[in-house]
């Protein structure tokens, strides 16, 4: 891939990674808080927000399942 | 007050230094799987009106399909576990294939496509 | 109406970009020892292109340069400057926690690819053609099997890959198979001095992962870490939704 090219390609796929963070994630207020994003996106980032926020939380939970597994055994023995 | 930098209204975007941390030969193919990815801002819904019963219909549709594969799942899950008669699962399993061709006939309709149907839940498809 | 950047700890005053979303003056507004950056908009609409994205993100930027920053999802948009004063308010306690705990550190974006497409990810779409009842479920359950076996497979690498790499990270997410092909999306809270060696331990790791396809991001703000403050300053008491 040619040198031009190719930083075209890194700036793409920098700001396809950065419109993740910076849609979906950060500090997201309630309340009297306007998202000025349009209505209907709106409801997709609803949705995306919810995948990811129990897929952390599947996951916490089960290292936290993990961990408590690991303390009971070290009492155990 | 803070002191300001005066940033050029053309290219906004911070300095040439690049966020890529490690090389990768893989650009393009990062690039079509993050576009291909609930991760990015979908097209807004087309307000063609010839179009806005099938973009409804899509929606629709989609819906049902995801509440056809759920129930087909705990249906499996019950197979699994034993808890169904053979009748029973005879009996369930004619009506999914009832249910199959009925979406079908309905995406037939419309015309959509397999993959116009298909929601594809990520993380979530593990949850279900 | 007040366009939100991110709250920040540099109530001295940091070096900010004079104009950001639409053009518009970038501000500070101190309360205590936090601060929030913003610019005031006449309009109730921004649009996120590409543009206007990189502008919040250069604002961002230049906050995380020196100082704690909590960065704030693109187009979020107050009333007016006392609604922005409550909110600080409101929110100064968790505010404050959230700065000491993101100063000094950074967030890393790790995706890696890998080749194993596996077979239809959610199961029911592929045909099954069975014509016995009993004869379509097997189909089924065949499928699911495959399907849970392939996760799991995606599930063990992931933590052979984390294994190296979760000593260096203060917080740590990731999602599987968010598409067929990308194994894991993951995101780290690294301290900033640590990076250096992060990107070391993920060189480390392409090498004994030859037929995975990694990326590395970042430093990014720390976006992915984020608490959500429970709205007080609206009257609700909702859960934050998360």
């Amino acid at each position: 891939m040619a040198m031009s090219q190719l930083a075209a390609k890194e700036k793409e796929v920098t700001l396809l990674d950065l419109l993740d963070r910076i849609l979906n994630k950060g500090v997201i207020l309630y309340g009297d808080v306007t998202l000025s994003v349009a209505e209907v996106d709106l409801v997709y980032l609803s949705l995306k927000v919810l995948l990811t926020s129990v897929e952390t939380a599947e996951w916490m939970r089960r290292n936290a399942a993990e961990r408590d597994l690991m303390a009971h055994r070290e009492v155990e023995s | 007050m803070a002191r300001s930098l005066e940033t050029p209204m053309g290219d906004q975007e911070p300095s040439a230094r690049s966020k890529l941390l490690c090389d990768t030969d893989s650009l393009q193919d990062f690039s079509t799987e993050l576009e291909s990815t609930s991760n990015t801002l979908p097209q807004r819904i087309n307000v063609d009106p010839e179009k806005v019963e099938q973009g409804l219909a899509q929606l629709v549709l989609t819906l049902i399909e995801l509440l056809r594969r759920l129930m087909e799942r705990q249906a499996v899950r019950r197979v699994e576990a034993g808890s169904l008669s053979d009748d029973e699962i005879e009996r369930l399993g004619q009506t999914f294939i009832k249910l199959q061709e009925r979406m079908d006939e309905l995406r037939e309709i419309f015309g959509l496509e397999d993959e116009d149907l298909n929601l594809n839940l990520g993380p979530l498809g593990d949850l279900m | 109406m007040i366009y939100l950047y991110a709250i920040s700890d540099r109530v001295d005053t940091p070096m900010l970009p004079s104009h950001g979303i639409q053009g518009a003056a970038v501000l500070t507004r101190v309360y205590r020892n936090i601060m929030a950056v913003i610019s005031p908009l006449d309009s109730a609409e921004v649009e996120p292109t590409k543009d206007a994205l990189w502008r919040h993100e250069v604002v961002v930027e230049a906050l995380m340069a020196d100082g704690a920053v909590l960065p704030v999802r693109f187009g979020t948009m107050l009333g007016d400057e006392s609604v922005m004063k409550a909110t600080l308010v409101a929110h100064y306690t968790q505010f404050v926690d959230d700065l000491d705990r993101v100063r000094g550190r950074v967030e890393l974006g790790l995706r890696v690819l890998w080749d194993e497409v596996g077979p239809p990810t959610d199961g029911g779409s592929a045909r099954s053609e069975a014509s016995s009842g009993h004869a379509y479920l097997m189909d089924r359950l065949m499928q699911e099997r495959q399907v849970r076996a392939w996760r799991e497979r995606a599930h063990a690498l992931a933590v052979e890959i984390e294994k190296p790499l979760v000593g260096l990270t203060v917080e740590a997410t990731h999602q599987l198979l968010v598409t067929p092909r990308m194994l894991m999306t993951a995101a780290y809270l690294v301290d900033a001095a640590e990076v250096a060696r992060f990107q070391q331990r993920l060189e480390a790791l392409q090498a004994v992962h030859p037929a995975l396809r990694f990326m590395c991001t970042g430093p990014w703000p720390p976006y992915t870490f984020m608490r959500n403050p429970v709205s007080a300053v609206a009257g609700r008491d909702g859960t934050n939704g998360t």
